[in-house]
């Protein structure tokens, strides 16, 4: 069951970013960090609240091959509240809110999300399906469907224990609609996380994220996350 | 070229610093509670005591033994891991390297009928709703190589039943890891873990 587990990701993960090569003529790119702080907390029997901020910014841009310049450009910062429903011993699904704040405009976001963790001997898995909808006076509305699977493996042993290293990696596809058109977005994370307790952990790694599989002058973000996460 | 901030983006600032705060107020109140330790990682076979590799070597293994230490708070054990006929096998030393006990992974068809109905009948007597998700036979015997090598299956009368199970039991659903004896009799009883922790990030 393990191998054939890890054969699936890697190949829906293959698939989607090769997907991300296919008539791409204009290569551009941006990096930047990405920062984020997330509390979860118990509410009441079954329910937990989830609170995060995260900023969005970015350092460098230029297209392959033509070189890099310098681009700092604080980007925007959201953030957002969840109460999540405990289902069984390894789902939790719940709906919430999301404001961002971007060019002095702001954005409305509602979420809905269910997600399932399972455990395939020392391996981690998780799968979150959600949709959310965007609303502005800046933009049309922008509604969105998606799907992330990720794994989560100790470096050390069986089992994270506090006080050690773990790897997780996840990939996501967005399908968008806004205005009447469709777009496919692909993102890809590798993290090395650190447990300081059961209640705390601190991530770093990249955010790679392909603007649209679909047309061919989409373009490339890196972002370093920067991922500090508490749960109570 | 930095833009210029706006208030909007000020704003933000100031929650980002009294969110740091404030997560590390919670941290530091949180910390103090922790007082269990328990621990476990990778070793390489030469940490293990000899004990434990000679009485491995008497195994018809011919897969590579992956060694782990489980470290608790006044004593630690040794444990090693290796896949043979398509089984997951695991076996238990003390510090001393002398055999605690052997587990291998079984599927609930392989186990004997009448064990098979009286734990679902205990199952039912803890939980209201309950699913089996993952069965290891344990033995403690002395005489596993000749277990083993004659094929462990047919020795599961003997055998203790370590049985993971995701039941409710009135006050939500949970993880168990419940021992049952080759009677079907409840030995132990234990809680795992429990929600995963980070799970809606």
């Amino acid at each position: 069951m393990h191998p054939s587990f890890l054969k699936k990701i890697l190949l829906f993960t293959l698939t989607s970013l090769s997907l991300c090569g296919i008539g791409n003529a204009q290569k551009d790119f941006t990096t930047g960090i990405l920062p984020s702080i997330g509390l979860t907390t118990p509410i009441k029997d079954e329910w937990r609240l989830t609170l995060r901020m995260e900023s969005r910014n970015q350092l460098f841009s230029g297209q392959f091959g033509s070189g890099i310049s310098s681009d700092f450009n604080y980007i925007l910062t959201d953030f957002s509240i969840l109460p999540t429903r405990k289902f069984g011993s390894t789902g939790s699904g719940g709906a919430g809110y999301l404001l961002r704040s971007r060019n002095g405009n702001y954005y409305h976001r509602l979420i809905q999300q269910y997600t399932l963790a399972s455990n395939i001997y020392s391996l981690k898995a998780n799968h979150r399906i959600s949709a959310d909808q965007t609303f502005s006076q800046a933009e049309p509305a922008e509604y969105r469907l998606r799907y992330r699977i990720g794994v989560e493996l100790p470096f050390s042993g069986l089992v994270i224990d506090n006080r050690e290293f773990y790897g997780k990696i996840t990939n996501e596809l967005l399908q968008k609609l806004q205005n009447g058109a469709y777009n496919l977005e692909n993102r890809f994370v590798a993290v090395t996380g650190f447990q300081f307790s059961e209640s705390h952990r601190v991530e770093y790694g990249i955010d790679y994220r392909f603007s649209s599989i679909l047309s061919p002058n989409a373009k490339h973000t890196f972002w370093w996350q920067i991922n500090w996460q508490i749960s109570l | 070229m930095v833009k210029e901030d706006s208030k909007t983006n000020s704003l933000f600032k100031i929650l980002w610093v009294l969110s740091i705060i404030f997560s590390v107020t919670l941290i530091a109140g949180k910390a103090g509670g922790q007082t269990k330790y328990e621990r476990e990682y990778r070793i390489n076979e030469q940490d293990v005591p000899g004990t434990a590799i000679e009485y491995l070597n008497g195994f018809p293994f011919n897969r590579r033994i992956k060694w782990y230490i489980n470290q608790y708070a006044f004593s630690e054990t040794f444990e090693a891991k290796v896949r043979y006929q398509g089984r997951l096998y695991s076996i238990d030393f003390n510090q001393e390297g002398i055999l605690n006990d052997l587990e291998v992974d079984i599927r609930q068809k392989e186990m004997p009928k009448e064990i098979t109905s009286k734990i679902h009948h205990q199952l039912g007597l803890i939980f209201e709703r309950y699913r089996i998700l993952r069965i290891q036979a344990q033995f403690c015997t002395p005489d596993l190589h000749m277990k083993v090598s004659e094929g462990i299956l047919k020795f599961l009368r003997e055998a203790n039943f370590e049985i993971i199970v995701e039941g409710n039991a009135g006050e939500g659903a949970a993880q168990y890891e419940i021992l049952f004896s080759e009677e079907g009799s409840v030995l132990r009883k234990e809680e795992l873990s429990n929600f995963p922790a980070f799970i809606e990030f």
